[in-house]
């Protein structure tokens, strides 16, 4: 099982958002404040099965668990 | 099942002296978890530092995952901060092109006070505990490898 394809870089303006990329991640659908709401919204946009990843603060860094 | 691999998701973030670049490069694996009524397809960071696997409550409630309410835990990450995690069962899919894995756990879904705190980490319980795994810096990919321990081998 491979999933090497280097995938576009996350652009700075989404950062601290929830993002939901095509099936494929190829391209973002939408982008939102939560998860019911980014969800939504990708299914709005004709995409069944979006994947959904919540992107990094531009201000603050991650180092796990709760920040 | 083979061993999987995942090239590192790249966020483009302000820059600092401590992040010079204006990137940061995390190790994320495309999943699906599935409850009772539903499912989801997300990012997860593959986190060796988690202890448990835990996702945010609002997915809990999306896929109606079998919830152990009565038996709610606390966690805390590095700053110390406690939030209150939910245990609940479901089944954890890992989703490569062509192939996947999965499997049934019992995981945690943290009840976080702002959307800001919300974040998917599979952490060795329910996740890691069953693979081998390897994170290549250099070539930004992470690699996993199913242990005999692996609770199912579908597909």
């Amino acid at each position: 099982m491979m999933d090497t394809q280097q995938p576009p870089t996350v652009p700075i303006e989404h950062c601290g958002k929830w993002i939901a990329w095509d099936f494929d991640e190829t391209k973002i659908i939408a982008t939102g404040q939560s998860y019911a709401e980014t969800r939504k919204a990708a299914q709005a946009a004709g995409e069944d099965r979006p994947v959904l990843v919540k992107a990094p603060q531009a201000d603050a860094r991650f180092i796990g668990g709760h920040r | 099942m083979d061993t999987d691999e995942w090239t590192y998701r790249r966020y483009a973030v302000d820059e600092s002296r401590i992040c010079p670049s204006g990137k940061v490069y995390r190790p994320e694996a495309k999943i699906r978890v599935s409850g009772t009524r539903g499912e989801a397809y997300l990012r997860a960071l593959l986190d060796t530092g988690a202890d448990h696997t835990v996702l945010p409550f609002s997915i809990a409630a999306d896929i109606s995952a079998e919830l152990f309410e009565g038996e709610a835990d606390v966690a805390k990450g590095v700053s110390g901060h406690e939030i209150t995690i939910v245990p609940g069962k479901v089944e954890l899919e890992l989703l490569g092109r062509d192939e996947s894995c999965r499997w049934t756990a019992v995981i945690g879904f943290a009840q976080s006070v702002s959307s800001m705190d919300e974040c998917s980490i599979l952490g060795h319980a329910g996740c890691l505990e069953f693979f081998l795994a390897a994170f290549d810096g250099l070539s930004q990919v992470v690699e996993l490898t199913p242990r005999p321990n692996f609770p199912s081998l579908a597909q």
